[in-house]
């Protein structure tokens, strides 16, 4: 990322007849997402704010990471103010980094790891490219590879089933719509679940135990790092980020638009 | 080591837009639905019967990232699985080899590729360039023409292949362009026409080299099951390889030496039992961005000895009447839209299997293979065949 242009690589995503002229990027066009997710749900930036404080604090143990510190809801609202309502806390810091994983056949997985992590669920799907035509408060295509992941692990009920979940979200408000479209609670009501610490590293269902992506985010790694992070929790191998007695872990990774491509995988210890 | 699938997968269907070198009359979107809906009516299918799709193009060509998101609503894979590939001149071949995976894994019962292209929106050279290692080699990289030009010299010197022989290629795959309506180029040529021609960079002249076109190609593979119910004749696909090369000019064998398909043809060729490829395929339809590569494509894939291709064009067994018709379609040098230009060549050798081919029909097809070329001398290679 440091070799690139943010802004212009984020605008050539959109089509060159109709969007691209209006300058949108990642950023001014997710905070047009987060806008609408805040009005129709009544949901505050300080709200938001504590996921930047729970990931960035999360990251301070993993060593992967480059942007970790104890900060405060404060400090997120006082962060320069990059696109209403997102701050510079708020948002992703510019990454360099790179990821690799092996996938192995079951026999040879056996044999080269004790630990080995199955991948027991995964689905993707694509929601339509232009914003008008989506509510970007709902989240169709992730909900449906949500769906379909589940049924392929047989989890009925994922806020039961799951035990962690490493979710790619590059805006703080991410973290809680992508957490309603997967199900883990209804609409509107993924901050209540952050504010009884039900995510937190220590909670019922850990969210972004390795800093998530505010702590770091080498873009498109980004996914894959989510990939690798909820096989290494599984592995037993995350060291001072890991969670205890974890069996089943949901990865998520999205693409385009405000999350227009959505892939949800699930990963299992020893089945 | 690459290994037959366990399950069977063939390609049921096939669409191709009717390239050209400027498509003013449909932007990218609407060029790639045209694409879609033929291939759809190829087979009498919907949307509704489709698993899930893989597209690509060269994103960089047109400046357009994630074209997968924009192309939603034409590739038809809203609220389906999709993919993007983008493996640079190979992205045709590696999205066919993609959707035999997606088949072939049991993940998905029937899945759409779709390959795409519109040159005249890009600057495909600037493009290019841009894959080079921007340290070491993005000053002096040439782009296509100049790289082929070096190593078509070192061909010519080390094996005295001549440009008439190369002049020959033109010709013929022109000349089978012409009974292909979709191709770009159709021309009845003379050799001496493309020896005249204007000079690119020494030996390679503008008669010599693939054109830049706006085109787009999608496919339907189907798991056993559903190609039965699907199609009466469907190309079953038999093995895939893929060879990848270093990325520095310096470290390749740049003699027109495609070492990633030898190697490539010579694992699908054990695993699909070919023997004597020129007597074992009833056609091929190879990836010549350049007359030069033909030739030497032939020597990699083993139709010939080192050295031999030019001797092998001047017998006339790769001709439409040979004993293995090389490029009925017209090949490359008849149509490049790049992320496409792969894709047909796969496409076509399974229009020649189905029995589809029209006036470029060769007859009683058993077995074709299709190769791609692409990126940094990379290869791929697929095997078709009637029966699975």
């Amino acid at each position: 990322m440091s070799e690139g242009d943010p802004h212009l690589i984020n605008n050539a995503m959109f089509d060159p007849l109709y969007q691209r002229i209006l300058g949108f990027d990642e950023l001014s066009t997710c905070a047009l997402q987060a806008r609408r997710y805040l009005n129709k749900y009544g949901i505050t930036e300080e709200q938001c704010a504590q996921v930047s404080v729970k990931n960035l604090k999360n990251g301070k143990l993993n060593p992967f990471v480059h942007r970790s510190r104890e900060i405060t809801v404060d400090q997120v609202m006082a962060s320069a103010r990059l696109a209403d309502p997102i701050k510079e806390l708020d948002a992703y810091p510019v990454t360099d980094g790179a990821c690799a994983m092996i996938l192995a056949v079951e026999d040879k997985a056996r044999k080269w790891c004790s630990t080995p992590v199955w991948l027991t669920g995964m689905a993707s799907r694509l929601d339509s490219f232009y914003l008008g035509d989506r509510d970007l408060a709902a989240t169709a295509s992730l909900t449906l590879a949500a769906k379909k992941a589940y049924r392929m692990a047989g989890i009925s009920d994922p806020r039961k089933e799951v035990d962690l979940v490493e979710l790619s979200e590059f805006y703080s408000y991410q973290e809680f719509l992508w957490l309603e479209g997967m199900g883990f609670c209804r609409p509107g009501k993924a901050a209540k679940m952050l504010e009884q610490g039900v995510t937190a590293l220590g909670g019922e269902l850990p969210v972004n135990p390795s800093g998530g992506i505010l702590s770091g985010n080498p873009v498109t790694v980004a996914g894959a790092v989510r990939v690798a992070e909820a096989a290494l929790q599984l592995m037993g191998k995350a060291g001072e980020h890991q969670v205890q007695g974890a069996g089943k872990a949901l990865a998520q990774g999205h693409c385009g638009p405000c999350g227009q491509g959505q892939c949800v995988i699930i990963l299992e210890k020893g089945v | 080591m690459a290994r037959r699938s366990k399950r069977n997968v063939a390609i049921v269907a096939t669409g191709q837009t009717d390239h050209r070198s400027k498509r003013p009359d449909v932007n990218i979107v609407e060029m790639i639905n045209e694409a879609v809906r033929r291939c759809l009516a190829d087979a009498n299918l919907t949307m509704k019967d489709i698993d899930a799709v893989v597209i690509g193009n060269m994103e960089h060509f047109e400046g357009i990232f994630f074209t997968e998101m924009w192309s939603v609503d034409a590739a038809g894979s809203f609220l389906k699985h999709g993919m993007k590939i983008t493996t640079g001149g190979t992205t045709g071949s590696s999205l066919a080899q993609a959707g035999y995976y997606h088949v072939a894994s049991g993940m998905f019962d029937t899945v759409m590729t779709i390959g795409w292209e519109k040159q005249s929106e890009g600057e495909t050279t600037a493009g290019l360039i841009f894959q080079a290692d921007p340290l070491w080699e993005r000053a002096t990289m040439s782009g296509a023409i100049g790289s082929f030009a070096g190593s078509a010299t070192a061909y010519m010197h080390k094996y005295g292949i001549t440009e008439e022989q190369a002049a020959k290629v033109a010709v013929k795959n022109r000349r089978n362009a012409i009974n292909n309506p979709h191709a770009h180029l159709k021309m009845d040529l003379t050799v001496e026409q493309v020896l005249n021609s204007k000079m690119l960079a020494y030996p390679i002249k503008i008669l010599d080299m693939c054109p830049t076109s706006d085109g787009a190609c999608a496919m339907i593979f189907a798991s056993e099951q559903k190609a039965k119910k699907i199609c009466t004749n469907p190309a079953w696909v038999i093995t895939a390889v893929t060879r990848h090369d270093q990325p520095f000019g310096g470290d390749l064998e740049m003699v027109m030496n495609l070492r990633t398909l030898r190697s490539a043809t010579e694992e699908a060729y054990r695993i699909a039992g070919i023997q004597n490829p020129l007597r074992d395929f009833d056609v091929a339809e190879l990836y010549e961005p350049c007359t030069f590569a033909e030739l030497s494509w032939y020597e990699a894939t083993a139709f010939c000895g080192p050295g031999e291709g030019g001797k092998l064009m001047d017998s006339g067994a790769t001709q439409m009447d040979g004993e293995l018709p090389v490029n009925p379609s017209g090949g490359v040098l008849s149509t490049n839209c790049i992320g496409a230009t792969a894709m047909i060549r796969v496409a076509e050798a399974a229009i020649q299997v189905m029995g589809k081919g029209g006036k470029r029909q060769v007859p009683n097809v058993n077995r074709a293979m299709a190769t791609g070329f692409g990126g940094s001398w990379w290869a791929d290679v697929m095997i078709l065949a009637k029966t699975p």
